[in-house]
């Protein structure tokens, strides 16, 4: 306790030096907070995307077409209704929408470039998806040889609402049976959901026009479903395995959206690395500081070491100055960056527009609006974090001032 | 040299610079072991102890006064007396603050137990030093110099003050200095040359 009180005063003792160094812990806690909490916020947003506008909580195939890469209509599911029923029945189970994808190519006024079509039913996709409140230009399609595509394709290709597009796509009957279908498509709407490959590479049509163009019958490839408690995740998907037994296979977006969630991974890790380094550089400077203070009060600790106080003490009291100083540097870092993040979570980054409207690449694309996230375990995080360097940053001036022999110490000046 | 000094002793080791007497102290102290010959504290020889060992003799049984007082600036009057005993766990919280607060009234500064160093004269300040040195009740108490940063009036009452503790408790004391004064507060008088006992005076 005393030795505690003792190390709080001394922190404070060369006001000066203590305030520099205090400012570069904080400043090292600023930018891990502002960083880590952009990035937490990103993979957040970028979770609820990969839920919201690609593949809901669960996705439901024919066994083997996932992972099949030359599956076509004919590896579909054959009668969706028995296997949608299925799920309905199931308690978690909120919404189920079918989707029938096909690799296709879209032409308009001479130049082409590859697409999926999706075929989603207007109302039922809307249950599980969000992509309606993403239209920005145009309306929501009803049914019939409508299309939306989003704002990336309309600007490569230059179309606006209204325009017809030609879509091209092998319909059912396999590669070399099936006829190529070319229909017009009347692009209805522009969306733009900040997900560029969405943005970018998806027409949208309605199911019944895509199941009539493409000779698919009922055939959906894909059943999405959405659950009332995205948490029983794993539980809910082994329930559904079960209830549609092994024709069927059943895909979480945490499986589907692997490769993503790695990247987001990496890139986070990354990220704090890069902190890490920052941190470790305030570290020699926390160093220099306690070597500073340690030259300093030789005399005292010579002093110390008369009264008795055993040397492990000595570097306890140096080891607890460290300590105090990065909690008062870590407490200002976040007491500082941690509004900013809260704006940040609340306001968001407005990428698009400080980058002109281009897409920004920090490791993965990001386009639109980017959200901080502040959370209890970033800031438990950051102050451990200011407390552990500063600490370690000490143990070296600690144990070299305990070193030192009482009748030298005294001497000094 | 040889020297015995006995138990409840008030003795001033005087000399000219470079005399060994600040040396002499340290070895008494256990501050230093000696390269040669041996030093015995209460019949203990010095020399066959640990650097630990003799940290804790120093924090149980020996109090140091400084020439420069030696305070915390960071911490009050009350609280760089405390600090020896805040090294002795066996002495709880209730003693230590008794104790504390006797030592500070003893030598008048009752009123003062909140004050830093830096707001003390002086001569406040080397009887801070002097109950920091007290207030675990040493068998040995030394002080080298103490008052050489003091003025005479003030370097008298603090000799009075250590002469009545002497009396009243018992501690022996050990004092260098270059004062004429303290040598004549002194019961028994060493001079030293060159490392050697010139004269050794008891009163």
């Amino acid at each position: 306790m005393f030795l505690a009180r003792l190390a709080l005063r001394n922190v404070f003792r060369n006001r000066r030096r203590s305030v520099i160094t205090l400012l570069a812990i904080g400043t090292g806690i600023f930018t891990l907070v502002l960083t880590m909490g952009l990035t937490n916020g990103y993979g957040r947003q970028a979770e609820l995307n990969l839920i919201d506008l690609e593949y809901g909580h669960l996705e439901i195939f024919r066994a083997g077409y996932y992972e099949d890469k030359l599956a076509g209509l004919e590896d579909a599911i054959a009668a969706p209704a028995a296997v949608e029923a299925a799920a309905r029945a199931l308690p978690d189970v909120a919404a189920v929408a079918e989707r029938l994808s096909v690799a296709s190519l879209l032409h308009f006024q001479g130049d082409e470039m590859p697409a999926l079509a999706v075929g989603i039913d207007p109302v039922a996709d809307n249950q599980v998806f969000r992509l309606q409140p993403s239209i920005v230009a145009g309306r929501w399609f009803t049914d019939g040889a409508e299309g939306l595509i989003g704002d990336r394709m309309a600007k490569t290709l230059g179309i606006k609402p209204g325009d017809v597009l030609i879509w091209q796509a092998r319909a059912r009957g396999g590669p070399d049976a099936a006829p190529i279908q070319a229909v017009e498509v009347t692009v209805v709407g522009i969306l733009s959901t900040g997900d560029p490959a969405l943005d970018g590479t998806i027409l949208f049509v309605p199911l019944a026009f895509a199941r009539e163009s493409l000779l698919a019958g009922p055939r959906a490839t894909v059943l999405a479903v959405r659950l009332r408690d995205p948490d029983r995740l794993d539980g809910a998907a082994a329930a559904l395995a079960a209830a549609i037994g092994p024709d069927y296979e059943v895909k979480t977006w945490r499986e589907l959206g692997r490769d993503f969630l790695q990247l987001y991974q990496v890139k986070r890790a990354g990220n704090f690395i890069m902190v890490l380094v920052f941190l470790a550089l305030v570290s020699v400077g926390i160093v220099n500081t306690m070597l500073m203070a340690t030259y300093e009060r030789q005399r005292e600790i010579g002093m110390f070491l008369a009264l008795g106080m055993a040397r492990r003490e000595v570097r306890r009291l140096f080891l607890l100055e460290g300590a105090f100083l990065g909690m008062w540097g870590a407490v200002a870092g976040v007491a500082l960056s941690s509004p900013l993040v809260w704006l940040l979570q609340v306001y968001g980054l407005p990428i698009a527009w400080i980058s002109g409207g281009k897409d920004v690449d920090i490791g993965f694309p990001i386009r639109g609006v980017m959200y901080g996230e502040l959370s209890a375990g970033l800031v438990i995080e950051a102050l451990a974090l200011g407390v552990i360097l500063a600490t370690a940053a000490s143990l070296w001036p600690a144990w070299r001032v305990s070193r030192l022999e009482p009748t030298a110490a005294l001497r000094r000046v | 040299m040889d020297l015995r000094v006995e138990p409840g002793e008030f003795t001033s080791i005087a000399g000219p610079s470079g005399s060994g007497k600040t040396t002499l102290l340290n070895l008494i102290g256990c501050l230093d072991v000696p390269s040669a010959g041996s030093v015995l504290l209460a019949g203990e020889e010095v020399a066959k102890k640990t650097k630990d060992e003799l940290a804790d003799l120093r924090r149980h049984k020996i109090g140091f006064i400084f020439q420069t007082f030696n305070l915390v600036p960071v911490l009050s009057a009350y609280e760089n007396v405390e600090l020896p005993l805040a090294l002795l766990p066996e002495i709880g919280p209730a003693e230590r603050r008794e104790r504390v607060e006797q030592l500070l009234t003893l030598v008048g500064l009752a009123d003062l137990m909140a004050r830093r160093p830096l707001e003390l004269s002086g001569g406040q300040q080397q009887r801070v030093a002097i109950a920091r040195a007290l207030v675990k009740r040493p068998s040995l108490v030394l002080a080298d110099e103490p008052t050489a940063n003091l003025d005479s009036d003030t370097g008298v009452s603090v000799l009075e003050l250590m002469r009545r503790i002497n009396q009243e408790q018992g501690a022996t004391f050990i004092f260098s200095t270059h004062d004429q004064m303290v040598m004549r507060f002194a019961r028994r008088l060493l001079l030293l040359r060159d490392g050697r006992i010139a004269s050794d005076e008891v009163r």
